[in-house]
């Protein structure tokens, strides 16, 4: 599905170049749940961004499926991160004014869902995560495990085939992180590739392959 | 979608009510001026507009041409109104018209009077081919034919003959009195206009009744030499004659009849019917001037850019705030347009709350300044254009104050917005650096407003109290009838004389100040050669001297004696004269005869104080008395003075309607059109400091919150309040001097300019210019130091605690 090859990231200082990344080859499968471990700084997020297409400087070749990343026209591009990718933040990233409902919402406004359409999808969605009856709250009359519930409902609302986690259990304390984590993988078993960054080494065990980076470099994977 | 944009927008609104209201308090008087001059504008271009084949009419203007000196009248010699039909190609129909100003109107028939009116006029019937009406009553075709006949219009009708049916005021004769008397038999009533019209005349006689030649001359119709602002000649041109196609045929009439023209030359110019307005000539109750519309314009266009300056600034700033919501929209999938486009609805809805709220501040504005605008003006908020103006201006504005700041939010990179990373914190900074520049350009604008009104009203202030050589407070005057005779004149003045609160009364051809000047040629025997110069006459009478109190340097007094008059300093001093004595008893020769020296008079300022004196004679010519000054004595109760005058008034002059003017307050309007630019500029440096001031206020408050934290780290570190202070508000005090600097010579060049209108007026005031630029200095310090002290004043934990 997704396959990065030499991917290079640095920072231009005065006098050297300090690699963020360096030669990353990756492959990611469909219907993978892979998890990028290690200490801070080691480039967990950046390659994650760049995984997600929000970074676009960096060295080097992405593919995903059979196209080129790099090559593609703007639109083009712009249409894939619509209809493939979903995200999920350590601080859940929600929008303050707008309510649960219309968090879940703007994903699909975006996607010009037609208006029924919508209902349906967001009320599925209120449904499975339980929270039909706070949909009407803003974001900060919930707790931090709801937010990032709503996070990720509003991640999987436009159906991605890929959901990028950065830290997602990161502000939660460990019930609520454990919660957070079944619905990953039920996702999982439902055929979403997701791909985590996280400290957390327990929250790998819900994966099925972990990769560890250390100074921007692939230091192991294996398969669990 | 569009719904989703504008319910973000309003919550984003609610929640932010500092920025909120401070974006709809600027926006809104910037719209409500703008409102305000759209409408005088368009007020001034709905003049004539509804003439059929209206861009074929035009007034013929006559124009002099002495080499250096070129003059341009409305008016057209009369024998050209008599040849221009025949000799003038291309042209279909020829009108005109001769403007009366105050005439006496009446019914001789039912002993009715109606008093001095205007909108009295001659017409031929080609005038009303030119500029067809519709007609109540009477034969369109005939009337005005013959002499002696008058149309009337329905609002005459109304006045003369109320309730009366129309066809029986056919045949009617009515009187007029201007100098003349006419009599004429009423053949027709038109209706009057209902659209905005110069074209205010509701009388109009026949212009044959002063076609005869012994009337001719007195109307001024008679020669090519004479030109005669009453006398105007409309004509409408066929279908597709061009305006230079006509000019060339206007020069050749002119080549023929001024051929043999010894001094100048005089052609005949176009005037199209849609300039009417802008010129004069007819009556002038209802012009504009373009220089005062440019004027508005200006002004309206100077305080929307800082409305818009400000609203730029303050969201640009601001977009670092929104930068992690821009963020989050991006991964979930919005584009750039999409953001923009959501930006811009919310700007579109303040917009929309400010123009409600401007809307009710123009309507203040327009109470505030009513007399200043032209009679009749309204503001139909509902009227179709007006309704069109608020749409697309809202939409405009919109644009324009929304697009850059959208253009910002909508450009942060999603993965660093996220980060709440500050956008080019270390490079260059472009938004700080416009945001800063846009401060100093608001300070700046507010700075000139401000010293500039600030000089222009000490200059005003320093006319008030400059002498001007006469007693101006106890005096009143008032205009006689023209023409109507000495021995009136002299009546009036001996049963005045007599009242008990009268001092003195004094007859004469005009207030001893007046806007009108005589000038003639005068010819002085100095040192056996003879000077000739111009100078001021002024026609006066013996008690001249003592009711307006000027002081006599040499000499006596003028007698009753005509052949004697009075000279002031100034005639001294221009003809070379050193000592007042030496000039008594000798004869000048001014006015067709020499008249002998028996006085010289302080020098006093007969005219607005923006000129000089200028060399002066006193003389006498009592069958030109046309104004009566009375100075009344002290303690008095003036409105029963007033009362008394005026009963002796009509005591005497029976049919007419006249009032006593105060002396004072007539010199005061020599100066009205200063004072009421200095209201206007006021009035705009007010809101020009306003919108600044709320500008700054604004970003303030936003700084502050930026820097809580390196004022909370500074504080830890042992800095004081003072301290704190300091370091933030020198940043400013960089700023209003760095305006002030720019604003230094515009306004230097503005002052100039003004004061260079004056004779009489002050030094450059530099000492002004200071205290403007300290004023709002202090503005500044108050607004930002306000602010800080609250920042300052925190617990320094509580802030850094969120960190």
């Amino acid at each position: 599905m997704i396959q990065l090859k030499e991917i290079d990231k640095y920072i231009e200082s005065r006098f050297q170049r300090i690699f963020i990344l360096k030669g990353i080859n990756l492959t990611i499968q469909q219907g993978e749940f892979l998890t990028l471990m290690g200490p801070s700084g080691a480039g967990k997020s950046t390659l994650l961004n760049i995984i997600g297409m929000l970074d676009e400087d960096y060295d080097g070749e992405y593919f995903f499926g059979e196209k080129n990343i790099r090559k593609m026209k703007d639109k083009e591009r712009s249409n894939l991160h619509k209809s493939e990718f979903g995200y999920i933040f350590q601080a859940y990233h929600l929008i303050d004014e707008l309510t649960v409902y219309e968090n879940i919402e703007t994903p699909l406004l975006y996607r010009n869902v037609a208006s029924s359409e919508r209902k349906s999808i967001i009320a599925d969605l209120l449904d499975r995560f339980n929270m039909v009856a706070k949909k009407d709250l803003f974001p900060a009359q919930l707790s931090g495990g709801q937010q990032q519930l709503v996070g990720i409902a509003r991640a999987v609302a436009g159906r991605p085939s890929l959901l990028l986690a950065d830290e997602p259990t990161g502000n939660l304390h460990s019930t609520q992180a454990k919660e957070i984590m079944e619905v990953f993988q039920e996702l999982h078993k439902e055929g979403t590739t997701i791909i985590q960054a996280t400290h957390a080494r327990e929250n790998a065990d819900y994966g099925t392959r972990l990769i560890n980076l250390l100074d921007g470099k692939i230091e192991s994977d294996e398969q669990l | 979608m569009l719904k989703n944009y504008f319910k973000i927008a309003w919550r984003n609104l609610l929640r932010n009510k500092l920025r909120t209201a401070i974006h709809i308090l600027g926006l809104s008087l910037g719209i409500a001026i703008c409102f305000l001059i759209f409408n005088i504008v368009w007020h001034a271009y709905s003049f004539d507009n509804f003439h059929p084949d209206k861009e074929r009419i035009y007034r013929i203007i006559t124009e002099n041409d002495y080499g250096e000196m070129k003059y341009s009248y409305p008016a057209a010699p009369g024998p050209l109104g008599e040849v221009l039909g025949e000799e003038l190609a291309g042209i279909e129909e020829v009108g005109r018209l001769y403007t009366l100003g105050q005439t006496h109107a009446s019914i001789p028939e039912e002993n009715k009077n109606f008093g001095r009116k205007n909108y009295i006029s001659f017409a031929d019937p080609g005038f009303f081919k030119v500029l067809p009406r519709t007609w109540l009553a009477g034969n369109p075709e005939t009337a005005l034919q013959e002499p002696n006949q008058v149309v009337i219009s329905e609002k005459s009708l109304n006045t003369y003959f109320p309730n009366q049916p129309l066809d029986q005021v056919l045949g009617k004769e009515l009187r007029y009195v201007d100098a003349d008397t006419i009599m004429a038999t009423i053949v027709g009533v038109i209706q009057d206009y209902d659209e905005n019209t110069d074209f205010i005349f509701q009388d109009f006689i026949s212009f044959s009744t002063i076609k005869k030649n012994e009337k001719e001359d007195w109307y001024g119709l008679h020669s090519w030499t004479n030109i005669n602002s009453s006398s105007q000649v409309f004509f409408k041109s066929g279908n597709g004659i061009s305006a230079s196609n006509l000019q060339e045929g206007l020069n050749a009439i002119a080549g023929k009849y001024y051929a043999d023209e010894e001094e100048g030359s005089t052609s005949f110019g176009l005037e199209p019917l849609s300039e009417l307005h802008f010129s004069y000539g007819l009556l002038d109750e209802t012009g504009a001037s373009k220089e005062l519309i440019k004027g508005l314009l200006i002004v309206g266009a100077i305080i929307l850019i800082l409305a818009c300056l400000n609203f730029i600034n303050l969201e640009t700033a601001q977009a670092i705030s929104r930068a992690k919501e821009v963020g989050i929209r991006k991964t979930l999938g919005g584009n750039k347009f999409q953001l923009m486009f959501q930006f811009l609805a919310e700007t579109y809805l303040l917009v929309l709350g400010a123009t409600l709220l401007g809307l009710v501040f123009s309507d203040l504005i327009l109470k505030t300044f009513q007399s200043y605008l032209p009679d009749g003006f309204t503001m139909p908020y509902l009227a179709g254009y007006n309704l069109i103006f608020i749409v697309l201006f809202g939409v405009l504005l919109t644009l324009v104050s929304g697009i850059y700041p959208s253009l910002v939010l909508a450009n942060y990179q999603p993965q660093r917005a996220l980060k709440g990373e500050k956008m080019g914190s270390a490079k260059f900074s472009f938004g700080a650096f416009l945001r800063k520049n846009l401060t100093v350009l608001q300070f700046t604008v507010s700075m000139v407003f401000l010293i500039l009104v600030m000089v222009i009203g000490s200059q005003l202030k320093y006319i008030s109290s400059q002498p001007v050589g006469f007693e101006k407070d106890a005096v009143v005057y008032a205009y006689l009838p023209f023409m109507a005779g000495f021995e009136k004149a002299s009546l009036l003045q001996s049963q005045v004389t007599q009242m008990s609160f009268v001092e003195g009364a004094s007859l004469g051809g005009d207030a001893i100040s007046s806007n009108g000047i005589w000038t003639s040629d005068v010819k002085v025997p100095v040192d056996s050669a003879e000077m000739e110069f111009f100078t001021q006459v002024k026609n006066v009478d013996s008690s001249f001297v003592q009711v307006n109190g000027v002081e006599l340097l040499a000499g006596r007094n003028l007698t009753q004696n005509q052949t004697e008059v009075l000279v002031n300093e100034r005639f001294l001093k221009e003809a070379g004269i050193n000592s007042a004595q030496e000039i008594l008893g000798s004869f000048i020769t001014i006015g067709g005869g020499p008249k002998s020296v028996v006085g010289v008079m302080k020098d006093f300022n007969s005219r607005s104080l923006k000129e000089e004196i200028l060399p002066m004679v006193f003389l006498q010519n009592p069958d030109y008395y046309n104004v009566i000054s009375v100075k009344l004595g002290k303690g008095i109760n003036l409105e029963t003075a007033l009362l008394g005058l005026r009963e002796s008034y009509t005591s005497v002059y029976p049919f007419e309607e006249i009032d006593f003017k105060f002396l004072d307050e007539e010199i005061a309007k020599f100066y009205e059109e200063d004072q009421r630019i200095r209201n206007i500029l006021g009035f705009s440096s007010m809101i020009a400091i306003l919108i600044s001031g709320m500008g700054l206020f604004g970003l303030s408050s936003f700084t502050i919150s930026q820097r809580l934290k390196e004022i909370s780290v500074r504080k830890i570190l042992g800095a004081s309040i003072a301290q704190i202070l300091g370091l933030i508000s020198k940043e400013y005090v960089m700023l209003v001097s760095i305006s002030f600097l720019l604003a230094a010579y515009p306004t230097y060049w503005l002052a100039k300019e003004f004061l260079e209108s004056y004779s009489y007026r002050i030094d450059m005031p530099y000492l002004q210019f200071l205290m403007g630029g300290l004023a709002l200095l202090v503005l500044c310090i108050g607004i930002v130091g306000a602010h800080f002290w609250v920042a300052a004043k925190s617990n320094p934990a509580e802030i850094l605690k969120d960190e």
